[in-house]
């Protein structure tokens, strides 16, 4: 039995170079990658992405103006990560794979071999992992639930035109009235939806996503002088880490989500001006520069 | 009659690699930098380009310049007047930490700034490249307005993805420079 082992620690160590250090050496990739996908939420861009401002003709028309809130509450979208049982089966196959296809691609034969002896292991490292990071249907409900109760209890809708007339008063100089009564334009807020986007993996990240459609309306006859979509794109988590601790980096996310949208539609919607396509954007530049 | 075809190859790859590469027709979106300025390499085959060439300045409190507002050709294609009945124009600022090719972080913010030059009030962290961009703050018809924040246009600079076509703020095609 010993015998056997050592034979095939022989094996290993002869298409490994004989080394421990070698032997890391070949392997380290995968070691890296793990790493990679276990450990790291690279930090992405928040950003919000807006259309072109109104013309000014209907600039033109806006007067003091109300805010309301359309009534219909914003639709709701986490992508479900894999289930158990299927990233026991995904974790099992990708684990199994990657040795070889790490190690066999720079060229080597050996590395190749190498991997196809290490499958085994990283196949059911891959598959464990699948069963210990892979979310079944109650779990899953639960953290919606969860989620969901922080969208309500925030009441993001209100609190999101509370921010807009804040950011409105503070950078602009268009008036504010409370009633529609006597408002000369009404600016209506409607949530459309709120997102936890990303691949259908076992534990993938999630980007949150919130789109918020804006009209300006005339009171009198509700006819829609402006209508508008903006999209906010924010921190990356998974689904688990969104929920933890009552959904706390949910609500954090809400909170920068509402300051970034209400700061961007007070200036698109009353300050930026467009210019005209004129000459003066473009420029040949001369190749060296001058100095 | 082979030797000739390939004799002219070799004369037409020489031609067209010897020749002074033209120089590229830069849009933006706002107004121009002047200082640290844009530039833009065109391809040539042996030193390879095609690309924007970011500036790498020496103090980490730099000065930016850029143009200032209205410009003649904006008054040029200004058929209704507007722009002549503008006052109190002023210029805001903003500068974010780049990582990973995006302006992530914001670091610096300035708000009606009397003219179009800026000397940074604080030291920007060295070994690092930044993003910025400006716009122009002007009164009209009493009503507070600005330009678009400034951003390139075309040639779109490498790294950016081509589905941002969007206005995005904060946006990855703002000017940059790093610092030493």
């Amino acid at each position: 039995m010993v015998e056997k082992t050592l034979t095939v620690n022989d094996r290993v160590a002869k298409f490994a170079g004989a080394h421990p250090v070698r032997l890391f050496s070949k392997i380290w990739p995968i070691f890296l990658g793990l790493w990679v996908i276990g450990c790291v939420n690279p930090r992405v861009p928040t950003y919000v992405t807006f259309p072109e401002p109104p013309p000014e003709e209907v600039r033109a028309q806006i007067g003091p103006i109300a805010l309301t809130t359309a009534a219909t509450p914003a639709t709701t979208e986490f992508t479900r990560p894999m289930g158990k049982g299927r990233s026991v089966g995904h974790g099992g196959w990708v684990g199994f794979w990657t040795p070889p296809a790490v190690l066999a691609s720079g060229g080597d034969g050996r590395g190749l071999i190498l991997g196809l002896f290490l499958s085994p292991v990283a196949g059911t490292a891959g598959a464990i992992y699948g069963a210990v990071a892979g979310m079944n249907a109650v779990e899953y409900e639960q953290i919606q639930t969860t989620l969901c109760a922080v969208l309500q209890t925030t009441d993001w809708t209100s609190q999101l035109q509370v921010a807009i007339a804040d950011s409105i008063r503070q950078l602009t100089s268009q008036p504010i009235v409370s009633s529609t009564n006597v408002a000369q334009t009404t600016l209506e807020l409607t949530p459309l939806l709120i997102r936890l986007q990303g691949a259908f993996e076992i534990e993938p990240p999630l980007t949150f996503v919130g789109t918020v459609r804006l009209r300006l309306l005339c009171p009198m006859d509700q006819s829609e002088l402006f209508v508008t979509e903006f999209d906010y794109t924010g921190s990356q988590y998974t689904l688990r880490q969104w929920a933890e601790h009552d959904g706390e980096l949910f609500r954090k996310e809400l909170a920068t989500a509402r300051s970034y949208l209400s700061d961007q539609i007070a200036e698109r919607v009353f300050l930026t001006y467009s210019l005209p396509e004129s000459p003066a954007q473009q420029r040949v530049l001369p190749w060296p520069p001058k100095k | 009659m082979a030797t000739q075809k390939i004799i002219l190859l070799g004369l037409l790859i020489g031609l067209t690699a010897c020749q002074t590469p033209h120089p590229p027709n830069v849009k933006v979106i706002g107004l121009w930098p002047d200082d640290p300025p844009l530039m833009y390499k065109p391809f040539d085959l042996w030193s390879g380009g095609n690309c924007y060439i970011w500036p790498v300045l020496d103090s980490p409190q730099p000065t930016l310049r850029w143009e200032p507002f209205p410009r003649p050709g904006d008054i040029a294609v200004d058929t209704c007047h507007v722009l002549a009945q503008i006052t109190r124009v002023s210029y805001d600022l903003r500068i974010w930490r780049n990582i990973d090719g995006y302006p992530v972080e914001l670091v610096y913010t300035r708000d009606a700034l009397p003219s179009t030059v800026h000397r940074i009030e604080r030291s920007l962290q060295t070994g690092q490249a930044y993003f910025w961009s400006i716009r122009a703050r002007f009164a009209l018809a009493d009503q507070t307005r600005v330009t678009e924040w400034s951003r390139i246009e075309l040639p779109r600079p490498l790294g950016v993805p081509a589905s941002s076509n969007a206005n995005i703020y904060p946006d990855a095609r703002s000017y940059r420079f790093s610092i030493r």
